[in-house]
């Protein structure tokens, strides 16, 4: 059994989660019409019989009750409680829950040291005892924005913890960046000094931009609206109106969820287990935020399966409307390009000939040309005959970070909010972040420069800092 | 046939894949139209219940595959594997060969040792371990390199063959060149023969010979099957006129030939010499040429050189027998009555590796066969020998991955510079009709593949050729040739480049440092296949 524990920090981690978890059961009521607990369901969920007994899954074990492997965490009980009004509550237990009242105020300071320290002992508690009804824990999933001061603070605190005590288990960050004009002023500073947490204690980070997420769901609203779609493949429940006003673009996050664990759960022909991720698509340690985009995205009225139709998807992950975060990698250096293809449809010729036939418009980085890795799983999402996920790590990810810089460095220029900060941290800790985020967008201009010169790039992080050994006992 | 089995061992999820096509072509062949003979039982034991079972030993570091595979061959119900036999752990080796070799590798050692004991136990005498695993992955190829070398302690009399296969050129998987390169330069170490397939050849026989359209891993992996299947299954030595008990195939465990240093005993080959000599000159002399290009008889003399520090026999070269013109075949078959054949009893896999791989710095083969037909069309197909033979040497000749009848038959020898040359190679020919044919157009057929400009000057006895009555997927004639030769220096150089090029940018290190795996260690294996490089152009 190979298990996932998701931590889903602040509003938007738990917002995210809830979408999240409502596909993780709709995949497996598609995949396990039977209602039988098996080593795919264990990935993300307990089940627990009447007497609150953990059962291990087996091809003829009955499903009593599911129980996500989930810790919700946040400073306000509004999310949290209402998740323990949504249909999904049963899938949550209370002793999954760390909750408190009053907020972290938009302060990653507050979120991080104030509530870090406060419910350091709690979370380890309730990480630990999660992880012990775990048979083979593969990974932890962060989900939380970076805007905000929970999500951010106290997310990136228990990155942090989990890696202190958990070293050899992977920690995937999926991560909000906060919108240009967000409501949050603060926003460029907690986002800054949540980074300087990721690139230090998180395995891989995956940014989505809000505002690339409303534009994709607006476009695929409007084929829906046109005719041109049967369905909005984010909707779980098919296109109806949504309750809340981030579900749609929550859902895609999910989907990002779902389909990178597809084939750790269910067989295929080139099974990606998570750990080939960073293997692949890490080249240097700290350099590893990923992009990600999907397709597709609508279900077309005539799903039939053409080749046409998967050329299109191949070409729609490259396209620059499909990319979660606001950047082009097309117009930037790829240090690797993960193509992970669901559905039985789809075959490892298609891939092959597909990344042929596209390869040409890429720019490589020049020591690394075919930089590619595949997957291929059997089972397609919930409704659709294949989808493609492409995860890249491209040079184009400086762009979002270069911005956020910016925008800290005018406010930053009036002192703005700082002693909001100061109560918490000193101003060398806040340098400290911004300096971490530079150097890492340093590392990646580098290899951009190098790439563009056909040279070949020794990243800074590489050349002066001895690579980080975690601690792995050998034999 | 008594003894002389083969174990098989699974690695990783192409091992898994490929190995369940490999047992199943094999049971269609052998049992699934006639009654089991004896012969299967190399590859096959019986179960509890009386059931074929392969005999082969599971091995992968995630779950999936391996129940893909068991419950796989269960559902063909004409062969099972032993479930006992197989592990797996949780967590794949992601992809990287220092966690295979250096993590996972050592803490499934004794794991392992005792299933290959047991299925070793079950066997009259075990000539072979078949080890298949991929290149790119980590399971296949790091915790493969360590089970090659600890079988090699522990059977240190068995031959231990790796069938491996290149990553596709675009690219699998990010990091494939440097686990290719690992593997590939502790294999060169530790393996009696490396049996090498490459995923993009796969992919062209299946889209331009057998007309597929989309390609999957199961079709590709039922040619790799055919192919391993088409030079495993028993098949008989061609001992030319010699009696056989002058020339006996070595034994599966005079195995000391394949160590360092050491060189196969070659009666059997030097028979192929007479035999392919033997077609009366008379008849040849027409149409060829130049006169005298036959040479009087086959004497073949040797001279004892020594070739990078090692000491071998050097034929003298025999002078070439041009393929015969239409005509000159003509000509003979009308006039000359046909050699009779003679065969040494049948032998198995152990053979035929044993005559490539006799020399330590050369492990790396290739295999081809022809046709490739849909298994639709193999009932329309019936090739005479010489027409089946023709594209197969131009495939060897010109190291061309698919066969192409249209230009089949124009291999041209006169350009050293043209010809993709062998160290060694290994004839198999299958169906009922070589009794029965036009022994010597059956002859004339084979002689372009005794063509000394095809092998490295130095080569001894280089061909061997394997007969069997038996037909192969049902064909009238089927034929495959294994070879030692110069084919591997393209995806060779190919990995080395990359690999060194992603060393030399320092990319990935620190993934393969948190095993141990330190930047040394790569250096040392890119020597070791600058070397193997260096060998093979030598040719
Ligand atoms: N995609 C998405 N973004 C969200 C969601 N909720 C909030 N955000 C974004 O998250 C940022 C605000 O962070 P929140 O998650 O609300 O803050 P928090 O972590 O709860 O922290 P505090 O409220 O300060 O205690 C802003 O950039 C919002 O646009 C959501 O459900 N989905
Ligand atoms: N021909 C063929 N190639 C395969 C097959 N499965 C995987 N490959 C190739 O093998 C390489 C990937 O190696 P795998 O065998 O999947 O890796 P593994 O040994 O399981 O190692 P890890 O997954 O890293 O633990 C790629 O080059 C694939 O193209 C198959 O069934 N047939
Ligand atoms: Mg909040
Ligand atoms: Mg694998």
């Amino acid at each position: 059994m190979r298990e996932i524990l998701v931590v889903q920090v602040g509003q938007c981690g738990n917002q995210i989660g809830s979408r999240f978890w409502q596909h993780a059961l709709n995949e497996f009521e598609k995949y396990n019409s039977v209602k039988v607990y098996d080593e795919a369901i264990s990935s993300f969920f307990r089940n627990v019989d009447a007497s609150g007994q953990s059962i291990a899954p087996g091809p003829n074990t009955p499903r009593h009750s599911l129980k996500a492997r989930a810790i919700l965490i946040d400073a306000e009980e509004g999310v949290l409680s209402s998740i323990m009004r949504s249909p999904i509550r049963d899938l949550f237990e209370l002793t999954q829950f760390i909750g408190d009242t009053s907020g972290s105020g938009n302060n990653w300071a507050r979120g991080f040291h104030h509530y870090g320290t406060k419910y350091h002992d709690d979370i380890l508690d309730k990480v630990r005892r999660s992880a012990e009804q775990c048979d083979s824990l593969q990974s932890f999933f962060l989900l939380h924005s970076l805007g905000g001061g929970t999500g951010s603070g106290l997310g990136t605190y228990t990155i942090q913890l989990l890696a202190d005590e958990f070293p050899t288990v992977y920690r995937f960050a999926t991560s909000v960046f906060p919108s240009e004009n967000d409501d949050v002023t603060t926003s460029p500073y907690n986002s800054v000094l949540a980074l300087g947490q990721l690139i230090e204690h998180a395995d891989c980070v995956l940014p989505l931009h809000n505002e690339a997420l409303m534009e994709i769901c607006e476009r695929t609203q409007s084929q829906a609206a046109k005719g041109d779609a049967a369905a909005v493949i984010g909707g779980v429940d098919g296109g109806q109106k949504r309750a809340k006003p981030y579900d749609d673009m929550n859902d895609i996050a999910a989907r990002l969820l779902t389909d990178l664990t597809s084939s750790m759960r269910f067989e295929g022909s080139l099974n990606v287990d998570l750990n080939e991720i960073t293997m692949n698509l890490v080249p240097f340690p700290r350099m590893h935020l990923l992009t990600a985009s999907m397709a597709p995205l609508v279900r077309p009225r005539d799903i039939a399966f053409q080749p046409r139709r998967i050329t299109q998807m191949f070409d729609a992950v490259f396209h620059r409307d499909s990319q979660i975060i606001q950047a082009d990698p097309t117009q930037h250096f790829y240090l690797g390009c993960g193509l992970f293809v669901r559905g039985s449809h789809v075959e490892i010729s298609d891939i092959h000939n597909n990344i042929a036939r596209i390869r040409p418009n890429l720019k490589m980085v020049p020591w690394n040309q075919e930089a590619f890795k595949v997957g291929l799983c059997g089972a397609p999402p919930v409704g659709l005959p294949y989808s493609l996920l492409c995860l890249a790590n491209n040079t184009c990810v400086t762009q979002p970070l270069e911005a956020m810089i910016q925008r800290w460095n005018s406010l930053f220029k009036h002192h703005a909010h700082v002693h909001h900060y100061t109560e918490f941290i000193g101003l060398d800790e806040m340098a400290e972040a911004k300096e971490r985020v530079l150097s890492v967008c340093r590392d990646y201009a580098e290899v951009e420069r190098m790439a563009g010169t056909g040279g070949q790039a020794v990243p800074r992080s590489v050349a002066e800092a001895a690579p980080f050994h975690r601690q792995l006992p050998l034999f | 046939m008594k003894g002389g089995e083969v174990v098989t061992l699974q690695l990783g999820q192409y091992g898994n894949q490929v190995g369940f096509e490999i047992f199943n072509t094999m049971a269609h062949e052998l049992f699934a139209t006639s009654a089991p003979s004896s012969s299967w039982l190399s590859f096959f034991r019986y179960d509890t219940r009386n059931r074929p079972t392969a005999r082969c030993v599971l091995v992968d570091m995630e779950p999936k595959v391996i129940n893909q595979s068991i419950s796989l061959a269960e559902s063909s119900k004409l062969w099972v594997y032993d479930a006992s036999q197989s592990f797996s752990k949780q967590s794949g080796s992601g992809n990287n060969w220092a966690n295979g070799y250096l993590h996972h590798g050592p803490s499934i050692r004794d794991r392992f040792l005792s299933m290959v004991r047991r299925e070793a136990e079950q066997c009259d005498r075990l000539s072979t371990f078949l080890l298949l695993q991929s290149l790119a992955g980590g399971t296949g190829s790091g915790v493969g390199t360590y089970l090659t070398e600890v079988l090699r302690d522990e059977y240190p009399n068995a031959i231990l063959a790796n069938q491996v296969a290149w990553p596709y050129g675009t690219g699998d998987v990010v990091v494939q060149t440097y686990n290719a390169a690992f593997t590939l330069a502790h294999l060169n170490q530790t393996s009696d023969a490396i049996l090498t397939h490459q995923n993009d050849h796969l992919n062209s026989i299946c889209t331009r010979l057998l007309h597929i359209s989309q390609p999957s891993f199961t079709h590709l992996n039922k040619v790799i099957a055919g192919l391993t299947a088409g030079v495993a299954l028993p098949a008989s030595v061609l001992c030319g006129g010699c009696p056989p008990t002058s020339s006996p195939a070595p034994s599966p465990f005079g195995m000391s030939t394949m160590g360092p240093g050491g060189y196969p005993p070659a009666p059997v080959c030097s028979a192929v010499a007479d035999y392919l000599c033997t077609v009366p000159r008379s008849s040849l002399v027409t149409g060829l040429p130049a006169a005298g290009a036959i040479g009087g008889g086959a004497s073949v003399s040797r001279q004892v050189t020594s070739v990078g520090g090692i000491t071998i026999c050097v034929p003298v070269r025999l002078p070439s027998p041009r393929p015969p013109t239409p005509s000159a075949l003509a000509a003979a078959s009308s006039s000359v009555a046909p050699p009779a054949l003679a065969l040494s009893p049948v032998t198995a896999l152990a053979d035929s590796l044993g005559h490539l791989c006799g020399h330590p710095g050369f492990r790396l083969l290739t295999t081809r066969s022809v046709p490739q037909v849909p298994d639709r069309s193999v009932d329309y197909t019936a090739d005479s020998w010489p027409a089946l033979l023709r594209p197969l040497h131009s495939m060897l000749a010109g190291d061309l991955a698919t066969e192409d009848r249209i230009r089949a038959g124009t291999a041209d020898l006169s350009n050293p510079g043209r010809v993709c040359r062998c160290l060694s190679a290994a004839l198999f020919l299958r169906g009922q009709q070589y009794q029965a044919v036009d022994g010597a157009a059956f002859q004339g057929a084979l002689q372009p593949f005794g063509d000394p400009r095809l092998y490295a000057p130095w080569a001894l006895d280089p061909l061997r050729i394997y007969l069997s009555p038996a037909r192969f997927r049902r064909l009238e004639t089927f034929a495959a040739v294994v070879a030692n030769s110069q084919s591997v220096v393209g995806p060779l150089e190919h990995v080395l480049g990359r690999a060194q090029g992603m060393y030399a940018a320092r990319a990935f290190l620190h993934h393969y440092a948190r095993y141990g795996v330190e930047e040394d260690h790569f250096r040392e294996c890119f020597a070791e296949l600058e070397q193997v490089l260096a060998n093979y152009r030598s040719l």
